[in-house]
């Protein structure tokens, strides 16, 4: 297994925008309203057939004026064109200069869905210019443009390659935009694989049975320390990845247990720091299981005396490629307003654990520290470690009370 | 042995670069199989050449791939098992092939790669697949990096972007990056400028090209170059030491 790497702990990286469209609408104080009061509701798809499916509904960002409908090959550079552009607002950050990396999933889907009937009609295809040159054009972004295609970990992986432009000294500033939307390809092959439930996302559910999923795109400007503008929104500590895994389907707890320790590692933080956890948690019946083990592995009995660990997806589905970006906005979003907001759905909770604080009490303190954890198909397993604008710096007290027990 | 770990600025050298061309007509594509059955296997050839007589160091090993239409053609085969004969006939594991993605996870399975693996699928992705490598090694992320790009173009997606290859030419190209010096060292990622006073060219669009150039240069006894592609570019330059025998 690879070792954590050394490095300045939390070495100065800041988030200071933030861009997000999801099914709760256009913002982050739709999304906690979404959040805190039952969810977005699923609507049946239109845009193809589902009938072989076994299901109909996914989630959908709502329309507004300008933006393309379900289906169109516009619709995904839509999206991520309105986050990216909302996030370099929030920051008061300039295009110029500034890098781009797009997270997502299903590009491909999107693309040979919204051709397939006149390529089979008529054998023609228009040109293709590709998604992220879209997006950074739009935006007048003027720095790389780099695409993360490592499937629903993409965003928590595209963290980390922006991370690392930033800590290797080259890059001052990158636009981190995950972003995903339902294809015909992608939800049939997900259908043949058996992940789609009829009944939506139900983690940590007795009765889970797989993912509903859902469209969104997410934003983060994320600059090296002291931006000379405005506010920080919270501060990217670590951010970490592995592929281990022993087949492609279904994560392991020690995948998971190494990423999570490998983020923290790179944050400088000890786990007894972190408040508060955003997980993976689909609603998958193995998945879930292995993620709360290696969760237990790295936070020990934390998990039933005071850290809340939340899922989002019961609120807004899968948002695949676009997760781990939405999810660290969700993390940042209790960072900031200092309120953990519990998972939804708790009324079946699996007997294994029903003592586990799944953010239905609230924790002992304002958290500070978030951990967001993102698993994709193939093995790949990633952990994304957030410090609020105000939060205690890495090693603090619990690092002194770990030293005065080590004695 | 043990693979050696970068220290902040230091080397990146790339060696054991190789690359593999065949036509390939998609078979089993009615199943959604045909990633499977006839890209893994030639990766998995290519790959284990790029790393032959190399230390072991699986657990240190972090696989970067770049890939932008190497598994198109599992999202036409379900659309055509759909549209076709129903949803029922379609091999319920064609999803696990649906992504490039796919690729990094079977060589990582296979050989307990569990560095921090990525997946790049834009424009760009074969200089990235570079530049992100030696960032990793750099900082100290992992002891080593299996930079993999894999194309296979479909009649549609040739159709849409044009110069990433011939229709079904599968083209694969694997190096490994270490943090040592000696051989072809890559020095800088950043911005596509729009000069450069070093010799270099703009590889086409597939992620493959920049492999080939980088095999190219070096056998033109290149000192310098760059290469771009999309909106990155990638230095490299010859190691003083290298030699005519030395690997690439």
């Amino acid at each position: 297994m690879a070792k954590p790497e050394p490095s300045e702990p939390g070495a100065g990286v800041t988030v200071t925008g933030v861009g997000v469209l999801t099914p709760a609408g256009r913002g982050v104080d739709p999304l906690w309203r979404t959040l805190s009061a039952g969810g977005a509701p699923p609507r049946p798809i239109e845009h193809f057939d589902t009938t072989q499916a076994g299901t109909h509904l996914a989630h959908f960002v709502p329309h507004e004026p300008g933006l393309p409908g379900p289906g169109h090959p516009g619709r995904m550079a839509a999206l991520a064109t309105a986050a990216v552009a909302d996030a370099l607002a929030d920051a008061g950050a300039p295009g110029a200069g500034t890098a781009l990396v797009i997270a997502t999933t299903d590009e491909t889907g999107a693309e040979v869905s919204a051709r397939w009937d006149g390529w089979r009609s008529s054998g023609t295809t228009p040109a293709g210019v590709p998604l992220e040159e879209r997006v950074a054009t739009a935006c007048g972004l003027t720095g790389q443009a780099v695409t993360v295609a490592t499937t629903s970990a993409a965003g928590c992986v595209a963290l980390g390659v922006a991370r690392r432009m930033i800590t290797s000294g080259r890059v001052r500033r990158v636009v981190v935009c995950g972003v995903d939307v339902i294809t015909e390809a992608g939800f049939y092959g997900l259908a043949a694989l058996r992940t789609l439930s009829p009944h939506g996302c139900r983690p940590f559910s007795a009765d889970r049975s797989g993912i509903r999923i859902s469209e969104a795109a997410a934003a983060l400007v994320i600059e090296t320390d002291a931006p000379q503008r405005g506010r920080i929104r919270g501060r990217l500590e670590g951010v970490a990845a592995n592929n281990l895994a022993a087949q492609p389907a279904r994560p392991e707890a020690e995948g998971v247990a190494a990423a999570v320790r490998s983020a923290l590692h790179q944050a400088g933080r000890l786990p007894a720091e972190v408040d508060y956890v955003n997980a993976h948690a689909a609603g998958t019946r193995h998945g879930d299981a292995a993620e709360l083990s290696a969760l237990h592995q790295v936070f020990g009995d934390r998990l039933i005396r005071d850290l809340p660990v939340v899922s989002s997806k019961v609120a807004i589905g899968h948002c695949q490629g676009a997760a781990g970006v939405v999810e660290a906005v969700v993390s940042l979003a209790t960072l900031e307003r200092g309120e953990v907001l519990p998972t939804l759905g708790l009324a079946s909770v699996d007997p294994r654990w029903r003592e586990y604080n799944l953010g239905q009490r609230p924790p002992g303190r304002p958290p500070e520290v978030a951990v967001s954890v993102s698993c994709g198909l193939g093995g790949v397993n990633a952990a994304v470690v957030l410090g609020a604008a105000r939060a205690r710096p890495s090693g603090s007290d619990a690092r002194r009370e770990a030293d005065a027990h080590a004695g | 042995m043990r693979a050696d770990r970068g220290t902040g600025a230091g080397p990146v050298r790339v060696i054991g670069l190789t690359l593999t061309r065949e036509q390939a007509v998609p078979t089993s594509a009615d199943q959604g199989l045909p990633v499977r059955d006839q890209v893994l296997p030639v990766l998995r050839a290519t790959v284990a050449e790029a790393l032959a007589g190399l230390p072991d160091a699986p657990g240190e090993t972090a696989v970067v791939l770049a890939s932008r239409h190497a598994t198109w053609i599992t999202a036409e085969a379900i659309l055509t098992a759909v549209r076709g004969p129903g949803a029922r006939w379609l091999d319920p594991r064609a999803f696990l092939h649906y992504t490039p993605h796919a690729l990094v996870s079977a060589l990582s399975i296979d050989r307990g790669l569990d560095g921090p693996s990525v997946t790049f699928s834009g424009v760009s992705g074969g200089v990235d697949a570079f530049g992100h490598g030696a960032d990793l090694l750099r900082q100290s992320a992992c002891a080593r990096v299996l930079a993999v790009a894999v194309e296979w173009p479909t009649a549609l997606s040739a159709a849409a972007y044009p110069d990433t290859g011939a229709v079904s030419l599968l083209t694969v190209a694997s190096a490994v990056l270490d943090p040592r010096p000696g051989g072809v060292q890559v020095t800088q990622w950043g911005p596509s400028p729009a000069g450069s006073d070093r010799p270099g060219e703009r590889a086409a669009p597939s992620a493959v090209e920049p492999f080939r150039l980088v095999r190219r240069y070096r056998a033109e006894r290149a000192l310098q170059w760059t290469i771009r592609q999309g909106r990155s570019s990638v230095g490299f330059e010859r190691h003083p030491d290298d030699g005519e025998d030395t690997d690439v």
